[in-house]
């Protein structure tokens, strides 16, 4: 099954979620939040892309335990590894801690430089402020747990399970071997920003 | 004092901060009339400062929109700027006042504001008269016509019972109390005269009485 994500019950459960901590987003505005998340990562690593060495962020849950984790590492096409322009930019994101083996990996929870981007994403893409920012990175963790629950619940044993957000990701879950595995990967609209130094600037 | 004010979309409005919003965003959100007469000071992206009023859901003018834990930002397009643009508008501010004449100067600016606004008709308000509307209820109505008004400008005078309050405007009759309120609020003098029913009533009152029952008058004559 594929699902676009606005179609999901994600949306109503995020709001419903968030409401209990007295905090009110409505349905309508959670795709935002989703949106605001990749659109924040992919700028902040953008601005930290390193050519020598993989940058990470990691989001993980309130008991530490990982839950996905975005990385931009360079890969040098040889000629000239000095220059940057001669090779590419590789952007992934994984809901797995090993692969960012050997990235410098910063937790997204304990470094309030990543929630300046949040908050800039929300304005750039919606002019949209958060009354409390301090809610941003505990609204971006939820965003992701929930991904993850509704992948989870949705795959089958002989039905892969898709979610998606037009420009903004892909998530799918399948069983292998009687396990579940789960990939994410940004959209272009997203790569981009990764890409195009100038993008991040405006942004 | 840290007070501005200025007339936007016709309404004379409080301006606050952003920051000073968002230390109070709750209270705003508790208390939507609180927002009915406010305005919020807010750069765009490019530092131009616009002073933006609180907006309803189903609005979709230039203005701040509340919605939850979040709000949006909806800055003027080129057409509009002038009117949001807070080195266009003409703004009252209380912060640099040295003494109680600049104080009565600068209250005296708003009371020109208010003018300019109340003055400036987008409709007139014409309450119906009935036969069965009681007299108190009919001058009223009378007065309301003659002053060829839009009652919808004064609503920040009467705050959240607005509504409510020109309701009363299709009913027929209104308590003395209801009706020195709005009278006050609408700018109308009221006044009670009691004399002798007749000529040769028995125990006559020696004169007329008559007083002026708006803005707690009580000059007797």
């Amino acid at each position: 099954m594929e699902v676009e994500f606005k179609k999901t019950h994600i949306p109503e459960d995020f709001s419903k979620t968030i409401a209990k901590q007295t905090f009110i987003i409505g349905p309508q505005y959670v795709h935002y939040i989703t949106t605001v998340l990749f659109h924040g990562v992919s700028c902040c690593l953008g601005a930290m892309k390193n050519t020598q060495v993989p940058k990470a962020i990691v989001f993980r849950s309130i008991d530490h335990s990982f839950l996905a984790g975005a990385k931009v590492e360079y890969i040098s096409n040889g000629d000239d590894p000095s220059n940057p322009a001669s090779g590419r930019w590789d952007y992934v994101w994984t809901f797995y801690e090993d692969d960012l083996k050997g990235a410098d990996c910063i937790d997204a929870a304990s470094n309030s430089l990543i929630n300046t981007y949040f908050i800039q994403s929300a304005i750039t893409l919606y002019n949209m402020k958060f009354h409390d920012s301090s809610i941003c990175m505990m609204l971006m963790t939820l965003m992701l747990e929930m991904i993850i629950s509704w992948l989870k619940e949705n795959v089958k044993e002989d039905d892969k399970a898709t979610l998606f957000l037009t420009g903004v990701f892909k998530a799918n879950a399948e069983v292998v071997d009687g396990k579940v595995e789960m990939g994410l990967v940004p959209e272009g609209e997203m790569k981009v920003l990764i890409k195009d130094d100038k993008a991040i600037q405006e942004a | 004092m840290d007070l501005k004010t200025a007339s936007v979309d016709g309404k004379i409005v409080d301006i606050i901060s952003e920051q000073d919003y968002l230390s109070k965003w709750r209270l705003y959100a508790e208390n939507p009339s609180m927002g009915a007469s406010t305005a919020v000071e807010i750069a765009d992206q490019n530092g131009v400062k616009y002073i933006l009023p609180f907006r309803g859901k189903n609005d979709d003018r230039p203005g701040v929109y509340p919605d939850g834990a979040v709000y949006f930002t909806k800055f003027p397009d080129s057409e509009a700027e002038s009117s949001y643009r807070e080195d266009s508008l003409t703004i009252v501010d209380f912060s640099d006042v040295k003494n109680v004449a600049d104080f009565l100067a600068r209250n005296s600016q708003i009371r020109d504001m208010e003018t300019t606004v109340l003055t400036d008709i987008e409709s007139v308000f014409s309450p119906q008269i009935t036969p069965n509307d009681s007299p108190e209820m009919r001058a009223f109505k009378e007065a309301i016509i003659s002053k060829h008004m839009d009652i919808n400008k004064y609503a920040p005078r009467f705050g959240d019972n607005f509504l409510n309050d020109k309701r009363i405007l299709k009913t027929s009759s209104i308590t003395m109390n209801k009706l020195v309120a709005m009278c006050e609020k609408l700018d109308i003098e009221a006044e009670l005269t009691l004399r002798n029913a007749k000529p040769d009533v028995a125990n006559p009152m020696k004169k007329e009485i008559t007083v002026i029952l708006t803005n707690s008058g009580g000059d007797e004559t």
